[in-house]
């Protein structure tokens, strides 16, 4: 099972290239839905469950990252797009020039950006001041943060991927990543590289801290270290909580519609927890 | 009969232009796309060309140059760190490839038994044969943990692990053109120069190396070229961080891993896009270049003697080894 995402991280790649150049599917009962690789089990979670309720609706989920799916969009390649981060002014303005149709977003779950770092090292939090110097190459060695004389490895995301612009955004300030984070195709492979490196720290979703420690996150010097969990998310005191999206062209069609309202269901929302995500309610 | 015979010939000859055809269309279109973004720039995305080297706004000192970054908020977009990471690794896995390829191509057709021979060739067209994804899901299981043991590499996905794998994949390509260097040169010299006493060693360096010398290094040529054209196993073991540095235990991202791992996320039309497309052109260029030197190299050169004639043998041994009739080792 250790080598499980090594398989899977060229099959996300495939994952992120099929969509090149791809349609969605002609036929009259089917749904694509492409995006974030955060929310790429969730939505497959969810297809499976409206699948087994609706047989005749087939709705087939890819992942590739926010950008690919909000580039999918605007491309007219997928009917709805996951995101685990908003749209820019820039990108609505794109997709009414080329479609000609407002984007509409939907809140469908909500999630803790979480830091890894490996089972093995002491540092048990982090400000959000000392994430910005880890991630943009001030910061080069854990003694600086109350770790071991030890280099830093720092893993980051592909640019498509929606984690990595909320957290250029949201910890940041909109610098730049440093250039020596490596990039990793997907959570679930940059969760693996941590796991096997006792310098890392990555971040991603919630969901995935498996084989991994989540570092509790201080707002400010000083302020209470808060974990990522269903409570600290929902009521806003952990400082990386974020929504998750769905954008569509125009109003939803009536199957879009159809799924959309049973994912804000109670018992679409039970999935969300089931996955390990925290629901909107 | 003769309607027939024109009618094949006339179907031959538009399966010819079709192809040419094709290639000529790809040119153009990667090309097309490449300029798009000064022929037909989206709003408030002009991409001024230093922005190309530099990564920034052109100026007396950038503040932190040759950084990859197209998706940041101000974009950088130096191919600089790009060819220097696809550079780096394919000039590593040569220095894996060449040498064990050239070596193995020795060994099989002057030592190996017939039996031996006919399994290595086998076996290295079942490589040959193998998706390069598997074998870059091969690396990662079974040579990224050792291999960082063993270099000290501060991450196991670096530079160094893609290059070993590039270059085992390389193996069968240098090994077919070292072993029809090795028969450039007659076997009546060998032999002869081995009758004289010359040592193995020496009748490789003095005799095979000179007379199938375009093949050793057209054997390089093409394995660079296909190392820097490769992307999946650059995209699965590199690390793909697009860093300044010539080290090989340091991450490195490849052109071709970085047109992979992009182009499925971005706007048609954009900026980005262009860039992409002209990564694919700078890849074509390289391709192009490496088939036209191949092509130079092993073109078929004036026989180094009449094959199949043992009476210049002596001759053509005394000449390779400095003009005299004696050798200068015996």
């Amino acid at each position: 099972m250790k080598g499980a995402w090594k398989w899977g991280a060229p099959l996300l790649l495939l994952a992120a290239l099929e969509g090149w150049g791809s349609h969605p599917a002609m036929a009259r009962q089917a749904l694509t839905i492409k995006g974030s690789d955060t929310m790429v089990i969730l939505g497959q979670r969810w297809a499976e469950q409206f699948a087994r309720k609706n047989p005749d609706i087939a709705v087939q989920v890819t992942g590739g990252g926010s950008g690919s799916g909000i580039a999918a969009l605007i491309n007219g390649t997928t009917d709805i797009a996951e995101a685990s981060r908003p749209m820019t002014a820039q990108e609505r303005a794109l997709a009414r020039q080329r479609r000609g149709k407002e984007v509409h977003e939907f809140v469908v779950a909500k999630d803790g950006v979480t830091v890894y770092v490996n089972e093995a090292n002491p540092v048990e939090a982090l400000t959000v001041d000392q994430l910005r110097g880890i991630f943009t190459g001030r910061i080069r060695r854990w003694s600086e943060v109350g770790g071991l004389d030890q280099p830093i490895i720092v893993y980051s995301r592909e640019h498509n991927s929606g984690t990595y612009v909320f957290f250029r955004e949201h910890v940041m300030q909109n610098e730049d990543y440093t250039p020596r984070a490596q990039t990793m195709p997907g959570t679930a492979a940059l969760v693996n590289a941590v796991a096997r490196t006792p310098n890392g720290i990555g971040f991603g979703g919630i969901a995935y801290a498996h084989g991994v420690r989540a570092v509790r996150i201080r707002a400010h010097e000083g302020a209470p270290a808060v974990a990522p969990s269903l409570e600290t998310v929902r009521n806003g005191t952990y400082p990386l909580s974020r929504p998750l999206y769905w954008y569509t062209l125009g109003e939803p069609g009536p199957l879009a519609r159809q799924l959309l309202d049973w994912v804000l269901s109670d018992e679409g929302q039970a999935v969300v927890a089931e996955v390990g995500y925290i629901p909107l309610r | 009969m003769r309607r027939a015979e024109r009618g094949w010939i006339g179907l031959s000859g538009a399966a010819a232009w079709v192809s040419v055809l094709g290639v000529l269309a790809i040119l153009y279109f990667i090309l097309r796309e490449a300029l798009l973004v000064w022929t037909q720039p989206l709003p408030g995305e002009a991409l001024h060309p230093a922005h190309l080297w530099w990564g920034d706004e052109p100026g007396p000192a950038p503040s932190r140059p040759y950084v990859w970054q197209p998706v940041a908020l101000r974009p950088k977009c130096s191919i600089v760190p790009l060819l220097l990471g696809s550079t780096r690794v394919s000039l590593l896995s040569l220095a894996v490839a060449w040498p064990l390829g050239s070596l193995a191509a020795f060994h099989v057709t002057r030592h190996a038994h017939p039996a031996v021979r006919t399994a290595v060739v086998a076996v290295m067209e079942l490589l040959d044969g193998v998706p390069t994804v598997v074998l870059g899901a091969a690396g990662l299981l079974f040579l990224a943990t050792p291999l960082q043991q063993v270099t000290g590499a501060p991450s196991e996905l670096n530079a160094c692990l893609a290059a070993v794998v590039l270059g085992l994949w390389s193996v069968p390509l240098v090994f077919r053109m070292a072993a029809d260097g090795l028969s450039a040169l007659p076997s009546g010299v060998y032999r002869a120069a081995r009758a004289l006493g010359i040592r193995e060693g020496a009748a490789l360096v003095h005799l095979a190396l000179p007379a199938g010398w375009r093949w050793f290094a057209g054997a390089g040529v093409a394995a660079f070229a296909r190392a820097f054209g490769e992307t999946m196993i650059p995209v699965m073991l590199t690390g793909n961080a697009a860093v300044l540095s010539l080290s090989p235990l340091d991450s490195a991202r490849t052109l071709a891993g970085t047109i992979a791992a992009e182009m499925g996320s971005v706007v048609y039309g954009s900026t980005h896009y262009s860039v992409l497309f002209m990564l694919g052109a700078i890849l074509l260029a390289v391709s192009l270049a490496a088939h036209e030197l191949l092509a130079r190299l092993t073109r078929p050169a004036p026989p180094l003697l009449a094959p199949g004639d043992p009476e210049n043998g002596h001759e053509a041994v005394a000449v390779a080894f400095g003009g005299s009739q004696r050798p200068r080792r015996r």
